[in-house]
């Protein structure tokens, strides 16, 4: 059973494609879309990021409506699980998401907020 | 019908009022024209300001890009999501298609359980994904819009356009109830303006044509295209005799005007760089001020600082008059304004403010911003002259005329027709000095002719003095105008 700690959650993120997957269900935490669809958003193989969510739905990160290729993914709603994915993504993604934020802003020619 | 407000200031204007409750709004433009702004700030207000709870659809900007923009806008989009007023789900056409057929679909669920009236769905272009065949994307937006209308949802969808021109009228085009258009159109060298126009609105009135539409911090607004309330009718001399005259202040001008500008009226001064045009504007709100009038003076070409030396230089204390509260002096740099945002600020200014004389300096400043629209620049200049009209305020507006005036023929008289009185004061060489002459082309709506005088200005005032005869070709070049 999900528990608020990060360990359980480590484990089942076993591939780039599947955090990468999470990274975008946390930051667009409104996201109704089949594989096809995220495969696009994340510019990720379709076949990759296929197995990426049903494994999540597996493990109860994702919610999976439908069957087949035509079913499609939601990020699961249930308190605990928000918590250890908002926990996960704040140590371990956003960290270098920021990273590659401040890059592009900065290749861009934007300044740099400070805080 | 109830309307609702599409939260965009000025487009409620162009609209009379807001558009329909339960319509379908297409919004069309150039990639980066400020399409998901529109819909984004329609959203925003309706949830914040109106509790009308929204969704919005995004097939291709990530929701993630959506909340960092608007809240360079001051819109905290996620906030209202964690009230449950908002939803950004970002999908694909193809399961927002099925779903949608589905009344037990995500989003329908989604909607009843928020309440969900305003939807903005970004965009329709990508129903392409869906299929390329024309009949088939035709069916499948009218399916889409008909579950829209049941839903009694108000619905902003945007399209991409690949250029400019209207001439290729969509599909989407016919089926929407209305249709706004935003033009991305370049004045000056490197400048580009922004524009909104209606194309279509079912079941209700718009105000036609092209209105200016800004992007700043605050987000986006509309200037609806200034437009005289009324077909303005130059004064006939029989309802002039009977005028008031309100008196410039020019020593020998009033004379020669029978006492006066004609009160609720407008006198062009136009005339060579370096003729005094400022400074006869100038003498006249001071002579306001002696008369308990107070003055607006429209700068667009001094500052207010560089105002207040000319003032000095003959005998006026302007900044006396402007910290007396007798003259307000509205300043901007004609290279930032835009000439429909002056227009409303002026107007809001008139509508807080009791002004009885008003002076516009200068209308050279704001033409390159019509990029030689002829008709367009012409209905503004009878738009803000019909306002000043309302207000019963005088009004002096000066503009630049070079001696090159004969490619413009056409558009002075046109231009000229809104003025009741046009003075042009021209820099001339007689007898081997530089002179100040003036000239009165017309008066009380009739062309006129009083011969040329000088004028002279110093630290008393502006003079106008003596008649002298002048050559016919200096008569006819004056005449150009
Ligand atoms: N604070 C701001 N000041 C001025 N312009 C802005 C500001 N924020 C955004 N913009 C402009 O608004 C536009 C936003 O376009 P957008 O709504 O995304 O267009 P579209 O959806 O039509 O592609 C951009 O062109 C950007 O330059």
């Amino acid at each position: 059973m999900p528990t608020s700690h990060n360990g359980w959650l480590r484990a089942v993120l076993d591939s780039p494609a599947k955090v990468e997957l999470l990274a975008f269900f946390y930051l667009n935490q409104y996201t109704v879309d089949d594989a096809a669809g995220l495969s696009r958003w994340l510019g990720l193989d379709l076949e990759k990021v296929s197995i990426a969510a049903e494994e999540l739905s597996q493990a109860h990160i994702l919610t999976k409506i439908g069957e087949g290729k035509d079913a499609v993914f939601t990020l699961n709603r249930d308190e605990k699980i928000q918590e250890a994915v908002e926990n996960f993504i704040k140590t371990y993604y956003l960290p270098l998401d920021q990273r590659h934020q401040i890059l592009s802003d900065l290749l861009q020619g934007r300044t740099i907020p400070r805080d | 019908m109830t309307k609702i407000s599409t939260g965009i200031p000025g487009l409620d204007d162009v609209f009379m009022g807001g558009i329909l409750k339960g319509d379908a709004v297409l919004v069309q433009g150039t990639p980066g024209a400020g399409k998901t702004t529109l819909g984004l700030q329609f959203i925003y207000h309706g949830a914040k300001f109106c509790n009308e709870p929204g969704m919005v659809i995004t097939f291709e900007e990530f929701p993630q890009q959506m909340y960092r923009d608007a809240l360079n806008f001051g819109w905290d989009l996620q906030a209202l999501e964690r009230e449950n007023k908002l939803r950004i789900i970002s999908t694909s056409p193809g399961v927002f298609q099925r779903q949608v057929q589905d009344a037990q679909g995500i989003f329908q669920q989604q909607a009843r359980e928020m309440k969900v009236q305003r939807i903005f769905l970004d965009s329709v272009s990508h129903f392409q994904r869906i299929t390329t065949d024309p009949v088939q994307l035709r069916e499948l937006m009218n399916s889409f819009l008909n579950t829209l209308k049941q839903g009694g949802f108000t619905t902003l969808l945007t399209q991409e356009v690949a250029h400019e021109e209207r001439g290729v009228v969509s599909f989407e085009q016919y089926v929407v109830d209305a249709v706004i258009r935003i033009f991305v159109l370049e004045v000056r060298d490197f400048d580009r303006k922004r524009f909104i126009e209606v194309l279509k609105a079912r079941g209700q009135n718009f105000i036609s044509g092209k209105h200016a539409m800004q992007i700043n911090e605050q987000g986006m607004r509309v200037y609806p295209r200034p437009m005289a309330r009324r077909l303005y009718r130059a004064s006939s001399a029989a309802v002039a005799d009977s005028a008031r005259r309100v008196p410039t202040g020019i020593g020998g001008l009033d004379r020669m005007l029978e006492g006066g500008l004609i009160e609720g009226f407008s006198a062009l001064v136009a005339g060579d760089p370096g003729s005094s045009k400022t400074n006869f504007a100038l003498q006249f709100l001071a002579e306001g001020v002696t008369q308990g009038e107070r003055g607006l003076f429209i700068a667009l070409r001094e500052s207010p600082q560089k105002l207040m030396n000319s003032a000095r230089s003959i005998g006026l204390n302007l900044e006396q008059m402007v910290n007396d509260g007798n003259i307000h002096i509205l300043h901007h740099s004609p290279i930032q304004i835009d000439p429909d945002a002056l227009y409303w600020e002026i107007e809001e200014t008139l509508q807080k403010q009791t002004f009885k004389r008003v002076v516009l300096d200068s209308l050279t400043d704001l033409e390159p911003s019509f990029h030689d629209d002829i008709k367009r620049l012409r209905d503004y200049v009878y738009a803000l002259i019909d306002l000043f009209t309302q207000h019963n305020i005088t009004s002096i507006v000066t503009r630049q005329v070079g001696e090159e005036t004969a490619d413009k023929e056409v558009v002075e008289s046109d231009l000229a027709m809104v003025f009741d009185t046009i003075l042009a004061l021209r820099l001339r060489r007689i007898q081997d000095h530089i002179r100040k002459t003036l000239v009165l082309l017309k008066v009380r709506g009739s062309n006129h002719d009083s011969g040329v005088r000088l004028f002279k200005v110093s630290n008393e005032g502006i003079l106008v003095e003596t008649k002298f005869e002048p050559t016919s070709r200096f008569l006819r070049q004056l005449q150009r105008l």
